[in-house]
């Protein structure tokens, strides 16, 4: 059970990628905006940036709580 | 005739590595080249940088395996391989500022961009293929600089990067060979036993360190193998173990720095030379720390934990390079 929430941790880094790749393959890449292929660009590209800084969040928030927990006296 | 190259450079990686590094041991030892072993009694020393035995046993093979291939790719992965070998042995003979080894690295980069041993794809598990044309180069600079610094940061205790590094090539090998990349394949393979050469005398009690030279050797190649082999995604999962101690240093730091100069330790050490998680509030997260966080443990026994932690992730990533021939 040492391992436990390293395993766990692997295993939500992993859903995480799999998770962005549907969001941003299947639903944001087909995404056309009416203000022309540049917009559309930038539109996409804050996006991805956007679910990079949640995942990051996300993973951030999971560790300190384990840290809180586990390890500060 | 692939079998039979294969077998040819990876019994170069293997036995040039077996048989020279007891020779370059002695050698370091007799030029003083040794570092404090600081989980050992008696202020044990032990000899370093192993790097040039590394990169000698990866260019003796990746030479070999190039005039038999004559391929680009090979080239790129072994210039890449060099220039960050290099890096690593400046960084080994001197002590650079935690930026030195980041920025450096971005130069490993350019044979892969300069010998075009790329295509703008990312080949993803489940969903398909982007192109992403003007991106990717970005991608490559950034993936061979995160991808060595990480493999180097997780050089933190005996056996561990050599043992980190065989077992994550697994996933990259089966994956190559899946995608009929038969000579990438063949420079994984060396990278697998040129780890494992080096891990018989890497693994507890050390009788030498890879130092920098050698992580970053690795780390190098293992991220220009996944490029010129399209396997970008198999290769991030089967190194998250590396990724997350990383994540983990960088989230407690808040800043891109060398673990030295960082003042709070995450792992204190007992007197019966046993590990122990620290229990201060400023002491940075890390792999070795999150292990620890049940009660202390040997060196020997953090290592097999983070070993099979590697295991765990190797096994996820063999799972995605299945998943990549599913498209929804």
């Amino acid at each position: 059970m040492r391992l436990g929430f390293l395993a766990s941790y692997i295993v939500i880094m992993w859903a995480l990628l799999i998770g962005g790749t549907f969001i941003l393959l299947k639903i944001v890449a087909p995404m056309q905006l009416e203000a022309g292929e540049f917009a559309t660009s930038i539109f996409k590209g804050a996006i991805a940036l956007a679910m990079v800084a949640i995942w990051l969040a996300i993973l951030v928030a999971i560790k300190n709580f384990y840290v809180r927990r586990k390890l500060v006296s | 005739m692939n079998l039979v190259f294969a077998a040819i450079v990876s019994a170069i990686s293997f036995l040039v590595t077996y048989f020279l590094a007891p020779p370059f041991i002695s050698y370091l030892q007799k030029h003083g080249m040794t570092v404090k072993d600081y989980h050992k009694p008696n202020d044990a020393q032990v000899p370093r940088p192993g790097g040039p035995i590394i990169m000698l046993s990866i260019a003796a093979a990746e030479i070999t395996l190039f005039f038999l291939t004559m391929s680009n790719g090979i080239l790129a992965i072994l210039f890449c391989t060099l220039i960050a070998f290099f890096i690593g042995y400046i960084d080994d003979r001197r002590v650079m500022p935690g930026y030195f080894k980041p920025l450096a690295l971005i130069i490993a980069a350019l044979p892969i961009v300069l010998l075009g041993t790329y295509d703008f794809y990312l080949d993803f598990p489940l969903f398909g293929i982007a192109r992403i044309p003007l991106l990717y180069i970005g991608l490559i600079f950034a993936m061979i600089t995160v991808i060595g610094n990480t493999v180097n940061s997780i050089d933190v205790l005996n056996g561990v990067v050599s043992g980190f590094i065989a077992i994550a090539s697994i996933p990259l090998i089966v994956a190559l060979f899946m995608n009929g990349k038969f000579e990438v394949a063949t420079g994984a393979l060396l990278l697998f036993f040129s780890a494992l050469a080096f891990y018989k005398y890497h693994k507890f009690p050390s009788k030498i360190f890879p130092g920098d030279s050698g992580a970053l050797a690795w780390g190098a190649m293992y991220g220009a193998i996944a490029i010129v082999g399209e396997v970008e995604f198999v290769a991030i999962i089967a190194l998250l173990p590396a990724i997350i101690n990383s994540f983990l240093f960088l989230a407690s730091v808040k800043r891109v720095a060398e673990h030295r100069t960082v003042k709070a330790r995450p792992v204190t050490l007992l007197d019966d030379y046993r590990l122990m998680a620290s229990k201060e509030r400023d002491a940075p997260a890390t792999l070795v720390r999150m292990i620890l966080a049940n009660g202390s443990m040997s060196e020997n026994d953090v290592a097999k934990s983070i070993l099979k932690l590697t295991a765990f992730s190797a096994g996820m990533a063999i799972l995605t390079a299945f998943l990549m021939r599913v498209v929804i």
